[in-house]
């Protein structure tokens, strides 16, 4: 399998405090992680844990102030704005709250060829051809394609989201708690959603969330961190039958179950 | 804390030395020639040259330029080109008047725009409220010196209880002072009240439906007391920005309203001097009011940081 | 539910709209002392619009008819001064998210003192020692520095704990809690339920526990309401619910969340059919 995301080492700082007596906190230590293509990997943690610092970074959003980033070879230090722009495509992002990402005043259509569009790819019909595709896709009925987005319930919405991050065909996706938002009804269908995507399309994706039955579910993988480090990686199966760290035992242990 | 301080006051500087520079240009761009008005209407050209070479204009922008520039980084404005008088005798002189009218119409505005949006905003819809924001809005539309030309037929020509015009120091008779004072304050502090109430009514409106004032209800405390100790609260903090930028706007009212009631102030000051082309007067006049813009701007977000616990620099 | 005792709080019949719009539909249930009753639904079930509409602080868009009785008084249709008294006094509220809950300009202590005097008549110094009392019992110690701080300077923990403490503070005997945990961490959400059961034990309180999760408020409560569309779906004890659902839908729901150790392909979904059918079966049952 080939490793799409590399993270060797990476950390980031965070300043607070006042003006001249800025003290400097790592939100992130060091981390080294492999994501491989067609694998999930579940990143738990509590909050203040750093995952999401490491999600960002993993796709270029926040540059690390310690180690590399490398997605699919290519490390994400070396490439100009330019550069940057263009390779985007390969890395994509889904947040929990989609409705702040989503434009208020256009409609599904717009939103799918939103992102051919930022690319400069395919005509004007082809654009058009793809965003039906992509809707049928994530389940969204071609009727709604005329539809704004406060028309959609969040459930919807997330599809939304997810439709727009796979348009440019990513080889890396990052999903930041994208279901802790959800019904469990419809957190149900996300989560089955991703998985089915995942398969058809084999990239690789960094699923963040805090949510351990979740991770369980979701994920090939399973990273935990805490205080910005990580404490714990592997297989589902292992981190989740004998887990390592008495820190996982007690994640394991708050977990809601029935 | 010190160390904020200390880089806003440096962060003064700059504020006031770019208008200050600028004022300079086009001051000297501008047309007119105060040496032309000195010398009089049938001075020749000769005299004219004479008094431009006395008052130093005749030499180069530039050089002009250095000489100022010494000049004012000792806060040294020099005299009036008309009369032997210290620019910042002077300055200081009108100032007080137009502070006194600014702080006599600020209570004005404070006394009836909080209060009245308090009411009004926790009677929505009530006649009360829907009475104060059409007035407000005539407030609002109304200009301060069309209100003090209105309060002067009314109070001063028809009922003859205030004095149209002139100024008593503080000092010489307190009851005359503010007698003379009285309509000017109140035709510019009404407008402003206009603009506190909208402020305060909106405020409370968002307070209102505010989770914590909801925690406060369900803890079975009396409307009253919510209303006063958890939406008010809340609601005044913004308005400190608001009042902070009333303060700046009575300032520039004052300007024109003096001139209606012919209190000596910085506006009037500042007018005669702009029609005689006095520089130094009108680079004295704005220094002044671009340092208490600057320093106001300071004090509101000191302000705010001890309101509001959430802000600390 | 055999108890033998009166209950607490009977509601029957309980219907809110927004205008024509019907928000919560003949809602009915009981609650003892010392008992917990769990409220689970998915958003738009009604659930928190029922618990707001048993504290009174419905919004006033919202009507609701029916009965609220507590402790031998109708509470529905009381003069609003009264009903408004009632709180803190009688009911405790603990809402979601303490951070916007508590008021971030007044230090926690002038919060918890204020109706400690209203309610209960203390002196200033009386109210204090008080409140440090309080934070005692809900596991943050005697710490002055907790009465001194404000709400951005706790963490989300100690700010449900405060909110907790401020809620009990003048001894009601119904606490409902809308969602206390849904803001918190995993560790910190079982600690909080945990502090509310023993809570519930050491002062004979009623206990709502309102939550979307009914993994979560499982463990922690004896009778348990599932709402949907606004109406109740299912009532019973706790076990018997959550072990043997009578109803389809509160089957899907339990079977929609992911479970740990259970590892299948796909989750469940709850489809469009036993939804209507839900719609249907509650409707009819009037």
């Amino acid at each position: 399998m080939t490793v799409v995301l590399d993270l060797d080492g990476v950390g980031k700082d965070f300043s607070a405090g006042p003006f001249f007596a800025r003290r400097r906190t790592a939100a992130v230590t060091s981390v080294s992680l492999r994501v491989h293509a067609g694998e999930t990997v579940g990143l738990v943690g509590e909050s203040g844990s750093g995952k999401s610092t490491l999600g960002r970074m993993a796709i270029g959003l926040l540059s690390p102030d310690r180690g590399r980033v490398t997605v699919q070879g290519q490390p994400l230090a070396s490439l100009t704005p330019g550069k940057m722009r263009t390779f985007r495509r390969t890395m994509q992002m889904v947040f929990q709250d989609s409705s702040n990402s989503l434009n208020p005043r256009m409609t599904l259509e717009d939103l799918l060829v939103e992102p051919f569009r930022a690319q400069g790819l395919h005509t004007r019909s082809q654009r058009r051809h793809r965003a039906a595709a992509l809707a049928d896709e994530v389940g969204l009925a071609r009727g709604s394609l005329v539809r704004l987005p406060h028309e959609f319930s969040g459930g919807q919405r997330q599809r939304i989201s997810i439709a727009r991050a796979l348009a440019l065909e990513p080889d890396l996706l990052v999903a930041d708690e994208p279901v802790s938002a959800l019904d469990v009804s419809v957190q149900a269908q996300i989560l089955n959603l991703f998985k089915d995507i995942q398969q058809a399309r084999k990239f690789a994706m960094l699923f963040v969330s805090h949510d351990m039955a979740v991770v369980e579910f979701i994920s090939d993988q399973v990273a935990v961190m805490r205080a910005g480090a990580l404490v714990e990686f592997g297989s589902r199966d292992d981190v989740f039958d004998s887990p390592q760290q008495p820190y996982t035992r007690t994640l394991l242990d708050a977990a809601p179950s029935l | 804390m010190t160390n904020y301080l200390l880089k806003r006051l440096g962060a003064l500087l700059p504020t006031v030395a770019v208008p200050m520079v600028l004022l300079f240009v086009m001051l000297r761009l501008a047309p007119g020639d105060p040496a032309a008005a000195i010398a009089g209407d049938s001075a020749t050209t000769e005299e004219i040259a004479e008094v431009r070479g006395r008052l130093g204009l005749d030499a180069s922008l530039w050089d002009q330029f250095l000489g100022w520039l010494g000049r004012v980084v000792r806060l040294d404005f020099g005299d009036s080109l008309f009369a032997e008088l210290r620019v910042s005798g002077l300055v200081f002189e009108h100032a007080q008047v137009t502070v006194q009218l600014t702080v006599l119409a600020l209570t004005v505005a404070l006394l009836i725009g909080p209060f009245l949006g308090i009411a009004a905003g926790t009677r929505r819809h009530g006649l009360l409220d829907r009475v104060l924001v059409f007035g407000s809005s005539i407030g609002i539309a109304v200009p301060s010196f069309w209100l003090a030309v209105l309060l002067i037929a009314v109070f001063g020509v028809v009922w003859q209880v205030f004095p149209v015009a002139g100024y008593v120091p503080f000092s010489e008779d307190p009851v005359l002072f503010l007698h003379h004072l009285a309509l000017p304050a109140i035709s510019l502090g009404l407008v402003e009240a206009a603009t506190l109430f909208r402020y305060s009514r909106a405020g409370v409106l968002d307070s209102l439906h505010q989770p914590f004032v909801t925690t406060a209800r369900s803890m079975g405390l009396p409307e009253r007391m919510v209303i006063r100790k958890y939406v008010f609260r809340a609601a005044v903090v913004p308005m400190v920005t608001v009042v902070g930028l009333t303060t700046g706007s009575l300032m520039g009212g004052a300007v024109v309203t003096e001139s209606v009631f012919s209190v000596p102030g910085l506006g009037q000051l500042l007018l005669t001097a702009v029609q005689r082309r006095d520089y130094p007067v009108i680079e004295g006049c704005i220094f002044f009011i671009a340092v208490v813009y600057v320093l106001l701007n300071l004090l509101i977000d000191l302000l705010y940081s001890l309101l509001d616990p959430r802000i600390r620099y | 539910m055999h108890t033998t005792t009166e209950p607490l709080l009977r509601v029957s019949g309980l219907s809110a709209r927004i205008g024509d719009l019907p928000l919560v539909q003949e809602v009915g249930f009981e609650v003892h002392r010392g008992r917990t009753l769990a409220v689970v639904g998915e958003s738009g079930s009604g659930k928190s619009i029922t618990a707001a509409a048993v504290m009174g602080i419905l919004p006033p868009q919202i009507t609701a008819e029916g009965s609220v009785f507590f402790d031998g008084t109708e509470l529905l249709g009381e003069p609003a001064k009264r009903r408004r008294a009632r709180g803190g006094a009688e009911i405790g509220y603990v809402f979601q998210e303490p951070m916007s809950a508590l008021h971030p300009l007044l230090r926690i202590g002038t919060q918890m003192i204020r109706p400690l005097r209203h309610h209960l008549g203390l002196g200033r110094r009386e109210a204090r020692d008080q409140a440090l009392e309080l934070l005692e019992q809900v596991g943050l110690g005697r710490e002055r520095k907790v009465l001194d701080a404000y709400v951005h300077e706790l963490s989300g923990g100690m700010r449900q704990r405060v909110m907790i403490a401020m809620a009990i503070s003048c001894r009601p005997r119904l606490l409902l809690a809308d969602e206390p945990t849904t803001a918190l961490d995993p560790t910190v959400q079982q600690q909080i339920l945990g502090l509310l059961v023993r809570l519930r034990e050491q002062l004979d309180l009623a206990l709502v526990l309102i939550s979307h999760d009914l993994g979560l408020v499982a463990r922690h409560s004896d009778e348990v309401l599932v709402m949907y569309d606004g109406r109740v779906v299912e009532q019973g004890p706790t076990a018997q619910v959550v072990d043997r659902p009578e109803h389809p839908y509160t089957r899907a729901l339990i079977d929609a969340a992911p479970r740990l150790g259970r590892r299948p392909d796909r989750l469940p979904t709850i489809d469009g059919a036993v939804l209507e059918q839900t719609r249907a079966m509650a409707g009819g049952a009037r």
